[in-house]
């Protein structure tokens, strides 16, 4: 559908871009089974649509799901704020039908959970369209769980908030969903969709409970006392469904709200593991800084997935270059807190290059040599995820020493 | 490709001379011997038994050997190394169980890092002080052991099979690269899932030689159901009453006596106590069962092949989750044809431990994830194994969109090979991943699908 945000499917001058858009049938639903045989070109809310008179529904579920297509959230391993529970696009497809770069179509998996040989579904999902393109997908449907109860947390700090979700964890919870917005983020949304968070808060948590309605109701008051323990100076339960939107609402507009009080933004995605979040939103707060930007930040707290949003502003002169380093500043210290460089958006064109900050040339290579059995002749979407291979040492930055097309005279530098 | 014999000494089952190989893995690899009796993997001896001491050894070890083409064949715990077809050739074997220990572990992250050759029994008792565990409560394994079978346990019912809790790897190549996949983080999209591709490949990709778990809370309760059922029959109508419910077990386990007709359910709930023995209450009155109480049954993740005396036939079913009672409708055929025939009464084979079964006989048992559509069967074949009934198995299954895959048969003298696999899905593509990982064919030869 285009949503993806890491420009994996900007298309090459001299290729030809496949658009699978026009294959949008759900083929059919086995509702025993809980499967749902779909095409690409269907829209990830529309799967749910199509269960949901059978007590289904498709687990993930990213904030794009209204629009973003199921071939997509394939390529992608889409995940969405439920993905703590219920884990991302991986975990809820068993088949695939694809078309290979050379014209061969390839069946794999089916409605089984297993399937002799080596795991082809789960090496092919994720793989952002480098292996070949996707015709039909097997999904798995899970049944619409009996309660769900939605909170709102207020604290005056990240940190604070931080150790509720840390708290949260090692009690056993496994909450359906926790996000944390900063107080930048609090401010943008409450001007943009008229939400009222509670005055003075530094950053609001929401954690979102779903399963067996005695258990849930259990559950909502551990959560409420830890949240309370770690220092919330208001919680907001939700009461009915009309409040748990209202609770929602804030959190989903959070990227759209940005336009409020920016006239330009840059999200940003990087993982780092929950016991760094702290230290990692206090070096963002520093490298804002010393950028003289602003960050606002929201993420999927349960699981150290973060979204910060640079802040700019084009029309002034350098601050469009200034927020995409500040962006890149933010990845690279994700990585170096022992995280990743992408926890959902994928790597696309937008990352490629900041791939080695993770992997080694033969890290690298060893993936290569997955894309060459699928792709030998480098047809499929050929420039994304994987940077060209690098000679030993280089690293990309300003360049130094006279540029090859200067020297020839074919070029001439500003 | 064919291993390339060299003249020379006389060597192992493989190819090449003996006394080349042992100087070479001597060289980079201090803990080198010649291979003897007790080194065998289903059935091959290798010329050449070493013990890399980590990862750079492992590294080297496969470089220094790559130019003689030796074939390579690995063991960890050495309790799964049936579980693929016997090696076509073994030059060198590696033992990988030294290679152990828990690398990172920080309990707030609810992720482990260790050596592959750690066993799970070791890194239960690192975890369990933290009052987590690593869901997996299949047959006791190394580590790698687990990633490289695949092999999971009741619990996959809730938590998900290895595919899903392995989020990092590191490995070694046959050429010697070393590389790593995944990460230490859960929420990770960066490059390729190799994770997903190593597991359950048996060694043919690479030498895993770490990996990165995911974790879960230990449960502060949990309690058994125990549902028996007099006709297997009754299976399917007994899981569509639990799938209409609001209960939400850990696992649902199903073990059925494929001679006599009958099946039990076991479900396992686990979490507040309170909310446990409430679900568990309204499961036995849903499913007319008995509350069993905290203490599994003894066959709880156990390979039903490690119950019967040989010669048994095990076999590994998966179909569409709701088939799992024409499945085992398959299985008690196939058992009750001319390709089985259980011992006779008055051996001395070890009492199958499902509810219902006699002392004294030994007949075919399945049992698994009834919910999920996984079983594993183990079936006796005291007349060896009929090709033609394993295939009309196989065809019955395939309208359940399932497959059986052999994973325990030691052989008969004198009977050809079984398919071990049926038909596999891919199997094109998977070769050519052979070929990118391991051009030369030296991991596992011949263990896996499609002759890889």
């Amino acid at each position: 559908s285009g949503t993806g945000l890491s420009g994996g499917a900007t298309p090459q001058a001299d290729g030809v871009l496949v658009v699978t858009s026009r294959m949008r049938d759900v083929l059919r639903i086995d509702v025993e089974n809980r499967r749902a045989v779909v095409q690409p070109g269907v829209v990830n809310a529309s799967v749910t649509a199509a269960a949901a008179p059978h007590g289904l529904y498709f687990a993930p579920d990213p904030s794009s799901q209204q629009v973003c297509s199921i071939g997509g959230n394939v390529a992608e391993n889409s995940g969405g704020a439920h993905c703590l529970k219920y884990g991302f696009t991986t975990h809820h497809v068993t088949g695939l039908r694809v078309v290979l770069p050379d014209g061969r179509t390839a069946h794999l998996g089916g409605s089984a959970v297993e399937y002799p040989g080596y795991d082809l579904v789960g090496t092919f999902v994720g793989s952002e369209g480098t292996l070949g393109i996707v015709t039909e997908v097997t999904v798995r449907l899970l049944p619409v769980p009996e309660a769900v109860r939605c909170l709102l947390a207020a604290f005056t700090t990240t940190d604070a908030a931080g150790e509720a979700v840390s708290s949260i964890i090692a009690a056993g919870v496994v909450p359906a969903a926790m996000e944390m917005m900063d107080a930048l983020t609090i401010s943008a949304v409450e001007a943009t969709v008229g939400v009222a968070y509670p005055a003075g808060a530094g950053a609001v948590l929401i954690v979102e409970l779903d399963g067996p309605e005695a258990e849930v109701e259990q559950r909502l008051t551990e959560v409420t006392a830890l949240c309370e323990r770690a220092g919330a100076f208001a919680v907001q339960i939700a009461v009915d469904a009309a409040e748990r939107t209202a609770i929602w609402r804030g959190r989903k507009s959070a990227f759209a709200a940005m336009g409020r009080i920016s006239a330009d933004y840059y999200v940003q995605d990087g993982v780092v593991p929950r016991t760094a979040l702290p230290r990692t939103l206090q070096r963002i707060s520093e490298l804002a800084a010393e950028a003289g930007l602003r960050v606002a930040n929201v993420f999927h707290a349960g699981d150290g997935n973060l979204h910060p949003l640079v802040l700019f502003d084009s029309a002034r002169p350098g601050e469009a270059e200034r927020a995409a380093d500040l962006a890149a500043s933010i990845v690279a210290l994700c990585v170096e807190q022992g995280g990743s460089i992408t926890g959902e958006h994928g790597v696309g064109l937008d990352k490629r290059d900041s791939m080695w900050r993770m992997f080694s040339a033969d890290d690298l290579a060893t993936m290569q040599r997955l894309r060459a059995a699928f792709d030998p002749d480098g047809l499929c979407n050929p420039g994304k995820v994987l940077p060209t291979p690098r000679l030993c040492g280089e690293a990309p930055g300003p360049r130094r020493g006279v540029h090859p097309l200067v020297a020839s005279g074919e070029a001439e530098l500003f | 490709m064919d291993q390339a014999t060299l003249m020379g000494e006389p060597s192992g089952d493989g190819g090449a001379p003996t006394a080349r190989l042992l100087q070479r893995v001597a060289a980079v690899c201090p803990v080198t011997r010649a291979g003897g009796p007790g080194d065998a993997l289903a059935g091959r001896t290798p010329a050449v038994r070493a013990a890399p001491a980590d990862g750079t050894e492992v590294a080297a070890v496969l470089a220094a050997t790559a130019p003689l083409g030796a074939a390579v064949g690995l063991r960890g715990g050495g309790t799964q190394v049936d579980l693929g077809a016997p090696p076509r050739a073994l030059d060198l074997l590696l033992e990988l169980r030294q290679q152990a220990g828990v690398l990172e572990y920080d309990p707030g992250d609810l992720v482990i890092r260790a050596k592959a050759g750690t066993s799970v029994d070791e890194l239960r008792h690192v975890t369990v002080e933290h009052r987590q565990m690593l869901a997996l409560d299949g047959p006791p394994t190394t580590l790698g052991g687990l990633v490289a079978t695949g092999v999971s346990g009741p619990r996959r019912h809730r938590y998900g099979a290895v595919r899903d809790l392995l989020i990092g790897a590191a490995f070694v190549l046959a050429d010697g690269t070393r590389a790593k996949a995944g990460g230490k983080v859960v929420k990770n999209v960066a490059g390729y899932d190799l994770c997903k591709l190593l597991t359950g490949s048996l060694g043919t990709l690479a030498v895993i030689t770490e990996v990165t778990f995911r974790l879960h809370p230990l449960p502060a309760a949990s309690t058994t159901v125990t549902v028996p059922l007099a006709n297997r029959e009754r299976v399917p109508v007994t899981l569509a009453r639990l799938r209409g419910s609001r209960l939400e077990p850990v696992a649902v386990e199903v073990a059925a006596d494929l001679h006599r007709g009958t099946a039990v359910l076991v479900l396992l709930f686990d979490g507040l106590p309170e909310i446990v023995q409430q679900q568990a209450r309204e499961a036995a009155t849903l499913l007319d069962g008995e509350l069993s109480g905290p203490t599994l049954p003894s066959w709880w993740g156990r390979p039903p092949w490690a119950d019967l005396a040989e010669p048994v036939l095990g076999l590994r079913v998966v179909c569409a989750p709701t088939a799992v009672g024409a499945a085992l409708a398959a299985l008690a055929a196939f058992a009750g044809s001319a390709g089985a025939h259980p011992a006779p009464p008055g051996s001395t084979a070890p009492r199958p431990s499902v509810a219902g079964a006699a002392p004294g006989e030994a007949g075919p048992v399945a049992r698994g994830r009834a919910a999920l559509g996984v079983l594993e069967a183990a079936i006796p074949c005291s007349d060896g194994v009929d090709s033609a009934a394993l295939a009309g198995l196989r065809a019955a299954l395939g309208a359940l969109d399932g497959t059986a895959v052999v994973t325990h048969w030691l052989g008969r003298p004198g009977q050809a090979d079984l398919d071990r696999w049926g038909p596999v899905r891919g199997v094109e593509l998977m070769r050519a991943i052979k070929d990118c990982f391991d051009p030369d064919h030296r991991l596992a030869p011949g263990r896996f699908v499609g002759g890889i």
